[in-house]
């Protein structure tokens, strides 16, 4: 052993070698298999992807860097369950890229936020979060609110999504900015366009209270409303969710 | 190359030298291979016991037949069966005697209030004083009811939730939707000021209290003092949602106001509702102490 | 003229940076992404000119001398970063007491700060640290000259452009959000790019040994970059949304992309911020307490079980996820056994002090590795602790992990960096010693305290939390609201905030040091490392 380790010493690209090869084994046997078991994404009815107002909130939710502070992952502990609800499933994430499972909770978990609170409450935490909350250490976003959404790369986003398996649609991908205002908009008469295309959980209204604009904060707030609403957990039976 | 002895330790050094830095021909302590040994042998069990190694499209169970969620499910029925045991007189009893029942009180306080702090004090406060948007509920104002069963059905169903059998209330937009002029706005506003025993614009006051007849007693009642049980507020007394002051008036009358209270069902249990609702009322008899 | 393949290479290296430059600079489709666009163009330019003169300069004749050019700068980089790092880490920390310092703009909040911090520490001040000190020892271990007359020089540019970029795009809005993958795709690129010159640079010079055997110094700095390299290929593949945009996704979704960004993140801490000190610890310790490696043996047996194990540990971040049981299960028990090479590391250096004790007590550089050591050892402890289910079941996503990351990040980390400067400076300054040896125990002390407060505050904020997060009264209810465990932390905040700026005084005091060393008097004499060049032939 100790000779042939001698070898190794004495040859740098064996070394080299070496290291990739007995370096690359864990990554191997842990990630490629996710891909190939099935059950490691459930099969549950409801998941979709984003509208395109929810994916602009969550690119401002990444942006932000909210994950510092908040976790979106209910870890199947009696604590997290009772306090946030149904444990997190892989199928929950199943269209986020990348995912924002977190690793710190400074602030609360929000796998579930979506429907706890009203659109007016989120404006009003986002803007200032410690006139709202007593004792909150959250930061202010007022500047959100002042911020009217860019559409025009909506069409690139879902394009890049859709590259990396989002199953958008091409008339998804084209209409893309006028779904954005038609969800954003409580008196859109074409609204069935939007529940056709995304399904009826999807959140018809204006979210920011500035009915004239499509701001930021519209869309972060659209984002967080939807969290953890598109699968009805009740109807899950857990023999189905063992893995 | 020199294999040298060193007086320290007692080891010989390995002949080789990089720059100065020589290393000893130390054999692994073993202590070393003991650990590795240990360790190895105790994963090689946990394995065993375990969900462990993946094949390609399935992975090993492990004999225990452990899986986090099915614990976490059996453990979630067990905490419930307790809460069940606890909570019992909750359920039995109507809520108007319980919240009449100070043993009652003593014994779900606590509980409740932690129940509260994590749903309900983000809008309504840490003490239920509310702030501006969110109805202080400590006080006697009521927009809907301040029965406790009443407001189990509130907190069940939510304010403009979009729950089907929400409880709903607007307050419209006269102004933004043209429905009455602007000089009326400014009577009636100048109405408002007077009965809630603010200074106003005389003058115009008498015209506003028609147009408030006219417009607004179907809902907030004859002169303004609410009591309804729709959803409207009194506009005579000291509790106001979103402010008193002119502006904030003027605002609701322009833009209309639709304040949303979630409605909990699903999220919180049955269970749990009717405790927040006991909680509410104590806590709203306390305020008014 | 001197147009080696080398140079060749190196210009179209950099012209690619500058033209990725022009690119953002003219129809960048952000503010933010423009302003990267300069930095490129800016930074390129640098290399450009200096590529130019380097091919005016003609063929260089054979320089008989090690080449410390890049690791002085690399030091003073190190520094600088680190002091910008500690800064911005204080900043957050008392942001965390007192949130009104947010300032609530989008530019000053936790948020977007908080990886400015990490980015800093971890990638300029300890990548900085790495490339000087892999340079040194590398050449004096192999007895060569670096290997390069361009390449060392682009990478370092490089490297340090990578880390501005970086650091820079946060506030500006630009991330993946990706823990330690925050860069978003064209710096991703960049450091592919650095990379690769850093590898070929690193080896071509271990070729060129005039010893037989690669030292275990060398052993663990080549797994820092080979690793390195494959966790961050891997890690960032992504797919940008125009050639122009500040934006990408990544290409891996939910529990697949959670699992290869811990499997990257735990590595980052494995190969960034464990071998490539150890890498330090093997060069720096015996040659300041003058006394041979413990354990030839040992560090065989370490080095290969590091290498091996610490692949697999990642999911012990994903403990009670979504992440399927098996992998959980598997990153926990391989955490466990990676305790024993860690701890084999551990003793490595402790015993190699055998017989030099009292360089402890009178060399604060010997000092600050020992300590350096010691940390190592509790964090490695605690951190295969943590990897037990249960134990994470309470500590994830709490400040105890803080708590251990910095236990690490300022125990181990930054003092075996410290220990490592202040011994390196004056060999590569050709300086008779430290400027002050008053200040060094200064620095010393000081951060010792501060990271001692910092670890303490965090362990107990991090178990208070989570007690009160799982506490229930005898009926099944929860004891304690959210928000109790926010007012809970407060003062535990204050503590950190305070240690912290212990620390960061003490780093202060000891670029101070540094500074007045290097612009004080050279020796008349020859290095105190004087390190014999091999000279070709030999
Ligand atoms: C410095 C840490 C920090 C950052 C950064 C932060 N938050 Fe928070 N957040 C908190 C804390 C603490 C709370 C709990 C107190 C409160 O409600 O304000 C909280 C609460 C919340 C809540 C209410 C959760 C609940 O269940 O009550 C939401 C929603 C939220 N944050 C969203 C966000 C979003 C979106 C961002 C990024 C744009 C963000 N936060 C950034 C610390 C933070
Ligand atoms: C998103 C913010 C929000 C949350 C969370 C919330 N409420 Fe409310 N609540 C409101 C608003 C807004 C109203 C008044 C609705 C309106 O303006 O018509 C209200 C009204 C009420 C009322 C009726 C008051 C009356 O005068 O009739 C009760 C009772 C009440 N809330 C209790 C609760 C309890 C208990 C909880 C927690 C389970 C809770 N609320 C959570 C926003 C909230
Ligand atoms: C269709 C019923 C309806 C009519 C008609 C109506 N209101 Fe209202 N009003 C409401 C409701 C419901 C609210 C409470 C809204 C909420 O809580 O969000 C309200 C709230 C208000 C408020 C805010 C009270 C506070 O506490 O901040 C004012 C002021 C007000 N109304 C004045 C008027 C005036 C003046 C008129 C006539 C011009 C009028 N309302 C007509 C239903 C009505
Ligand atoms: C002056 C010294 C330092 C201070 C005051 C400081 C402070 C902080 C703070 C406040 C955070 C955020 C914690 C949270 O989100 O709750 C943090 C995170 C972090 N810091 Fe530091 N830090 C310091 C030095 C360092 C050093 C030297 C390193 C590494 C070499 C480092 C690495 C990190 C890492 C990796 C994180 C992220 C931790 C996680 O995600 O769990 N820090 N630091
Ligand atoms: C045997 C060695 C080690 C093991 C098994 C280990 C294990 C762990 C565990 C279990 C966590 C917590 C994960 C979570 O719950 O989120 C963690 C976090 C962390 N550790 Fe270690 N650790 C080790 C050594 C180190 C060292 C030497 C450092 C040096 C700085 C370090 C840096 C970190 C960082 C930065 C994090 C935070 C990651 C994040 O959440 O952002 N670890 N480690
Ligand atoms: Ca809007
Ligand atoms: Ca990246
Ligand atoms: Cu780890």
């Amino acid at each position: 052993m100790l000779e042939k380790h001698q070898k190794l010493e004495r040859n740098s690209l064996a070394f080299t070698v070496m290291i990739l090869i007995v370096a690359s084994i864990g990554g191997l046997v842990e990630i490629a298999p996710l891909f190939t078991i099935e059950n490691t994404v459930e099969k549950v009815e409801g998941m979709r992807p984003y509208t395109p107002l929810e994916q602009v909130g969550r690119d401002i939710y990444i942006r932000e860097g909210c994950y510092a502070c908040h976790s979106q992952m209910i870890r199947t502990l009696r604590s997290d369950v009772e306090r946030y609800g149904h444990f997190s499933l892989a199928a929950e994430s199943m269209y986020d890229h990348p995912f924002q499972w977190g690793s710190k909770r400074t602030g609360p978990d929000l796998a579930r936020i979506g429907g706890k609170y009203s659109d007016a409450w989120h404006v009003a935490h986002l803007k200032a979060p410690r006139e709202v909350v007593e004792g909150s250490v959250m930061p202010g976003y007022a500047f959100l609110a002042e911020t009217t959404v860019d559409t025009q790369k909506l069409p690139y986003v879902l394009r890049a999504l859709s590259r990396v398996g989002v199953p958008y649609t091409e008339t998804q991908i084209k209409d893309a900015a006028r779904d954005l205002a038609r969800q954003a908009d409580a008196e859109a008469e074409d609204e069935d366009v939007l529940t056709e295309r995304y399904g009826d959980k999807v959140n018809i209204r204006d979210f920011d209270g500035d009915p004239k604009r499509v701001t930021e904060m519209d869309a972060l707030v659209a984002y967080l409303q939807v969290l953890g609403t598109l699968v009805d957990t009740k109807t899950l039976k857990s023999g189905d969710l063992v893995r | 190359m020199e294999v040298e002895y060193d007086p320290v330790t007692g080891r010989h050094t390995t002949g080789h030298e990089w720059n100065g830095i020589k290393e000893l021909d130390t054999p692994i302590p073993a202590i070393v291979k003991w650990c590795y040994g240990l360790t190895i042998l105790f994963s090689i069990i946990w394995w065993i016991l375990y969900p462990s190694w993946p094949y390609v499209s399935d992975f090993m169970r492990g004999i225990a037949g452990y899986s986090s969620r099915h614990v976490v499910t059996t453990q979630l029925q067990d905490a419930t069966a307790q809460r069940a045991v606890f909570d019992s007189d909750l359920l039995k009893g109507s809520l108007v005697t319980l919240a009449a029942d100070p043993d009652a009180r003593k014994k779900y306080e606590a509980s409740a209030k932690i129940l509260y702090r994590d749903n309900c004090a983000a809008c309504h406060g840490r003490d239920l004083r509310g702030q501006n948007g969110f109805p202080n509920l400590t006080d006697p104002h009521w927009l809907w009811s301040g029965d406790v069963e009443d407001i189990a059905t509130t907190l069940r169903v939510g304010i403009n939730s979009g729950h089907d059998d929400e409880r709903s209330a607007e307050m419209p937009a006269f102004g933004r939707d043209d429905v009455i002029e602007k000089a009326d706005i400014d009577a009636v506003i100048a109405y408002v000021l007077f009965i809630s025993g603010q200074n106003h614009d005389a003058t115009l006051r008498t015209k506003g209290e028609a147009v408030f007849a006219e417009n607004c007693a179907s809902c907030h009642g004859e002169k303004g003092v609410g009591g309804l049980g729709a959803g409207a507020p009194s506009l005579v007394d000291q509790a106001w949602i979103y402010g008193k002051s002119r502006a904030m008036i003027h605002q609701a009358i322009w833009q209309g106001r639709k304040g949303v209270m979630p409605g909990w069902t699903g999220r919180l249990t049955e269970t749990e509702i009717r405790k927040l609702a006991l909680y509410v009322t104590w806590q709203n008899d306390a305020g008014n102490k | 003229m001197n147009l080696s393949l080398e140079n060749i290479v190196g210009f179209f290296g950099t012209l690619l940076v500058a033209f990725a430059g022009v690119v953002f600079v003219t129809s960048g489709d952000s503010n933010g992404i423009v302003t990267h666009g300069w930095m490129m163009l800016l930074v390129a330019g640098f290399g450009v000119k200096f590529l130019l003169e380097s091919i005016q300069d003609g063929e260089p004749e054979a320089v008989l001398e090690y080449d410390d050019r890049i690791v002085r700068l690399g030091i003073l980089f190190c520094f600088a970063w680190g002091i910008v790092g500690f800064f911005v880490g204080d900043w957050l920390a008392w942001q965390l007491a007192y949130p009104a310092l947010n300032g609530d703009m989008p530019w000053t909040n936790f948020g977007r700060l908080r990886p400015v911090h990490t980015t800093a520490v971890i990638f300029g001040f300890g990548g900085n640290a790495l490339i000087a000190t892999s340079f040194y020892v590398v050449q004096r271990t192999c007895r060569a000259r670096l290997v390069g007359h361009t390449l060392p020089w682009l990478v370092f540019g490089g490297y340090n452009l990578f880390v501005l970029l970086a650091a820079t795009g946060y506030p500006l809005g630009i991330t993946q959000s990706r823990e330690y993958a925050e860069p978003e795709w064209y710096a991703d690129l960049l450091l592919t790019l650095v990379w690769v010159g850093y590898f070929v640079t690193f080896m071509r010079t271990l070729a060129r040994r005039a010893e037989p055997h690669i030292y275990v110094a060398n052993w663990y700095y080549l797994s820092f970059i080979v690793v390195i390299a494959m966790l961050h290929i891997v890690n960032n593949l992504a797919i940008p949304l125009s050639w122009s945009g500040d934006k990408s996704y990544a290409l891996f979704a939910g529990v697949q992309d959670a699992m290869t960004q811990w499997w990257y993140g735990h590595n980052a801490v494995g190969f960034f911020l464990t071998t490539g000190f150890l890498g330090m610890l093997y060069y720096f310790l015996p040659k300041a307490i003058n006394r041979p490696i413990y354990s030839y043996r040992m560090s065989i047996v370490s080095f290969w079980g590091i290498t091996f194990l610490y692949l697999w540990a990642g999911s012990h971040h994903l403990h009670y996820t979504a992440l399927p049981d098996w992998v959980q299960m598997l990153g926990m028990t391989m955490s466990i056994i990676l305790l024993v090479p860690s701890w084999a590391s551990v003793f490595n250096g402790i015993l190699t002090l055998n017989g030099a004790w009292d360089k402890v007590r009178t060399d604060p550089a010997v000092r600050f590795m020992m300590v350096a050591i010691l940390f190592y050892g509790l964090s490695t402890f605690e951190g295969s602790f943590m990897a037990i289910r249960p134990v994470n079941a309470l500590s994830h996503y709490t400040d105890w992990t803080v708590g251990h990351v910095h236990a690490g990040a300022l125990g181990w980390i930054a003092f075996i960096t410290f220990g490592a400067m202040y011994k390196l400076v004056p060999w590569v300054w050709n300086r008779e010693g430290i400027y002050s040896l008053r200040l060094e125990a200064w620095h010393f002390w000081l951060a010792l305290s501060g990271a001692l407060i910092y670890v303490g505050a965090m362990w107990n904020s991090g178990i208070t939390q989570s007690l009160m997060w799982q506490t229930y009264d005898g009926d099944g209810n929860f004891l304690y609201s959210f928000m109790d465990t926010v007012d809970a932390m407060h003062g535990y905040y204050v503590a950190r905030a305070i240690g912290g700026l212990l620390y960061f005084i003490g780093a202060c005091i000891g670029a101070y040091n540094i500074y007045m060393t290097v612009s004080g008097p050279a020796m008349q004499t020859a290095s105190v490392d004087p390190a014999p060049l091999a000279v070709p032939g030999e």
